[in-house]
């Protein structure tokens, strides 16, 4: 009986084409314009660590500030990846030929006043050459500061080129997502995830006598309103999810968007985000009472808000909430969903993700419970 | 009793939809409620399966109270909709067969079940296409089948034959007999007298929401005081002749009207002797002569005073 109904509901759901087609092609469409206008921005994970070499000459060795800096930016003390810069010493010679043949992005040589040469102009080459700039311009101060109080130079330099590299790493700590194109890709996963509310939708208004015929047949029949309740809004979630799916696979295989190591969560929030979606449409049909075009309209418009709320369309809003109102935030499951998201894109732990994913199959469940409690009052005043 | 209703009272805000009905259904009969558009067909047949709530009344079925949960009920019952209900996305075969398996597992049985469905609409034709594709008579016949599929015990069909052509039509009231004799018990709505006569058992009249009468269709005719209707055509009827139809006292009611003559006697008097030698006499040239027995149509425009069909 459940493998009947559920291959008959599946087979309804996938040859629903108008359905499938929507929520199938507006993240489609979506993803592909989100890419063409990130393109540039791609690029911020490979300048994230330029490659220069130093001419280690004289005018270098007796520019003790300049030293250390280089020094610090490039030192072996910290994971190779928060390194701004990563430094090859050598004679001028050699790093005029590394320049030629594209081995590094660009040398800094002292003569004594500090010259960078470079080949191509490019964002690497800006960033060098604003780092560079920096220098010089506090350079002044930090001669005085050497012949003043020799030993503060350390902790002043150390202290300079962590503002900078904080302003310029600020992308992530996590190696898995340097490129901050990726989290506009996770806010469309979530949005198309909660899509779901009109798979919901359909699986509530089939069952209701006085929605539709069919809600009437299945009212007649001898089965369980929670088991079938159940395996409607399981055939939906997998049709959804296969959606979903896609979605991801698209942006991974022809846009060629990487998720890093991170994608087996992705796909799991992706899951969590769809059956919190599928579950509020069922429970957003089941307590709007009032036609097929209120529920539609209830449907949009309250994802719409959520999905505002939580920063899907401008980000700003998402951390207002989060200090005016923490409960709301905590409240609104399309928040829950793309802090999931944040989440594994800020953080190195999965802690907080898993607290998000938590939240999300509890909202889930009790969706589809107020679902139950309505559908289980199964007469109607009039049909 | 397969269906017990008493005292039913209905009310959709001021409108009284059913007033104190009172309903019994026999194991093994077709039993015809027959009223026109609005008298409460649907909405009794709802309060039955619980899909409604009623103001007043109680409603067994089975000898068992009806409720929305009680499945082992449901198991039992088989329901054709007045609304076509079903799936858009599944073919022919795969809607009868979807709903027959909500009620039988076995799939071999279903399999056999589902074609028995499927000769008895005679949809063998269409098994391979989609609702979308089909007529609104063959969308009617699928829907059908869909609710009959899995063999009840009782079968409640509400209008079924809908923009049914007529042969279409005879079949599935063949079918329907058939369902009968194997053993089912049928609860059938129609505001087509003639399939009512033809197939159910036993008839109700209902207007308004109230019973009007119950019975036998010869019963039923029986409590009328009209008795058989005369039509003969006839060019240029002499005044003398109309004069005679008018002082007969066993003619309750005449028509003289485009040369066709229509008398309708009342109950027990058989005038059609008297009234053709009446003719003879003044040597008129007759056309077609018929005598029909009196229609549930009659009953109804005596006992409400209005026509059952539109
Ligand atoms: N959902 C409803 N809300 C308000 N009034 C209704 C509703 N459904 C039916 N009615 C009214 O109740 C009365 C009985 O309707 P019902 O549908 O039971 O008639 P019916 O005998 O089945 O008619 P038909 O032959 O047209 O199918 C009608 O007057 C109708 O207008
Ligand atoms: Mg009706």
């Amino acid at each position: 009986m459940i493998a009947h109904i559920l291959k008959y509901r599946l087979k309804c759901f996938l040859r629903d084409r108008q359905m499938v087609f929507w929520t199938l092609l507006f993240p489609l469409l979506l993803a592909t314009l989100f890419n063409f206008a990130f393109a540039n921005l791609g690029q911020i994970d490979q300048y994230v660590q330029a490659k220069i070499a130093v001419v280690d000459n004289l005018a270098y060795q007796q520019n003790l500030p300049f030293q250390s800096v280089i020094e610090f930016v490039s030192g072996t003390s910290e994971p190779l990846t928060t390194k701004l810069f990563d430094v090859t010493f050598t004679d001028a010679k050699s790093a005029q030929t590394l320049l030629l043949n594209k081995s590094i992005d660009g040398y800094i040589e002292l003569n004594p006043k500090i010259q960078l040469v470079v080949y191509e102009s490019g964002f690497k080459q800006t960033i060098i050459k604003g780092f560079l700039d920096d220098f010089v311009q506090t350079e002044t101060v930090l001669t005085e500061l050497i012949q003043n109080n020799p030993q503060s130079v350390d902790e002043d330099m150390i202290e300079l080129a962590q503002v900078r590299r904080d302003y310029l790493a600020d992308s992530s700590s996590n190696q898995a997502n340097t490129n901050p194109a990726v989290i506009y890709f996770y806010s469309l996963i979530a949005m198309t995830a909660l899509y779901g509310g009109f798979w919901g939708l359909r699986v509530v208004t089939e069952l209701q006598a006085d929605l539709s015929p069919q809600g009437a047949r299945a009212s007649i029949a001898p089965v369980h309103k929670l088991k079938r309740l159940i395996i409607e809004i399981v055939a939906a979630l997998v049709v959804h999810f296969a959606i979903v799916l896609v979605v991801i696979l698209y942006m991974f295989g022809v846009l060629h968007i990487s998720f890093g190591s991170q994608w087996i969560y992705v796909i799991l929030a992706a899951f969590a985000g769809s059956l919190m979606g599928v579950s509020f449409g069922a429970c957003i049909a089941a307590l709007v009472k009032k036609g097929e075009g209120m529920k539609i309209g209830v449907l949009i418009s309250s994802t719409m808000i959520m999905s505002f709320l939580s920063g899907m369309m401008y980000h700003g809003i998402k951390y207002t909430v989060t200090q005016a109102i923490p409960a709301l935030a905590w409240l609104n499951p399309a928040n829950v969903l793309t802090d999931a998201f944040y989440a594994l894109y800020y953080y190195d732990t999965y802690q907080r993700y898993f607290i998000n994913l938590s939240i999300l199959f509890a909202f889930s469940l009790i969706f589809c419970l107020l679902t139950y409690v309505v559908l289980r009052r199964q007469k109607y005043a009039s049909i | 009793m397969v269906i017990r209703v008493r005292d039913l009272v209905k009310r959709y805000g001021n409108l009284t939809a059913l007033d104190h009905l009172d309903l019994d259904v026999q194991a093994g009969e077709i039993f015809g409620l027959l009223g026109p558009n609005g008298s409460g067909k649907t909405t009794a047949i709802h309060c039955i399966l619980s899909l409604l709530t009623f103001e007043q009344g109680t409603i067994d079925v089975f000898d068992c109270e009806m409720t929305p949960d009680a499945y082992e009920l449901k198991q039992n019952i088989g329901v054709v909709m007045q609304n076509v209900a079903v799936f858009d996305e599944l073919t022919v075969y795969d809607n009868i067969d979807y709903f027959c398996g909500l009620y039988i597992s076995d799939k071999a049985k279903r399999k056999q079940l589902v074609q028995e469905a499927i000769d008895l609409v005679a949809l063998n034709d269409f098994v391979k296409f989609y609702p979308k594709k089909l007529s609104g008579g063959l969308l009617r016949r699928l829907n059908i089948a869909c609710g009959i599929a899995h063999q009840p015990r009782l079968i409640i069909m509400d209008e079924p034959t809908v923009a049914v052509d007529p042969q279409s039509r005879n079949n599935i009231l063949e079918g329907i007999k058939k369902l009968n004799q194997a053993g089912a018990t049928i609860l059938y709505t129609s505001h087509y007298m003639e399939e009512v006569e033809q197939i159910c058992s036993r008839i109700m009249i209902l207007d308004k929401g109230r019973v009007i009468r119950t019975g036998t269709k010869e019963e039923l005719k029986a409590t009328i005081s009209l008795g058989e209707k005369i039509t003969i055509e006839v060019e240029n009827l002499p005044s003398h002749i109309l004069e005679n139809i008018k002082t007969n006292p066993h003619i309750a009611t005449f028509d003289y009207d485009d040369h066709v003559l229509v008398a309708r006697f009342i109950r027990g008097e058989n005038g059609l002797v008297d009234l053709l030698e009446l003719m003879n006499s003044s040597h008129l040239q007759l056309g077609r002569v018929y005598s029909e027995l009196p229609t549930l149509n009659d009953v109804f425009l005596e006992l409400t005073g209005k026509e059952l069909r539109d």
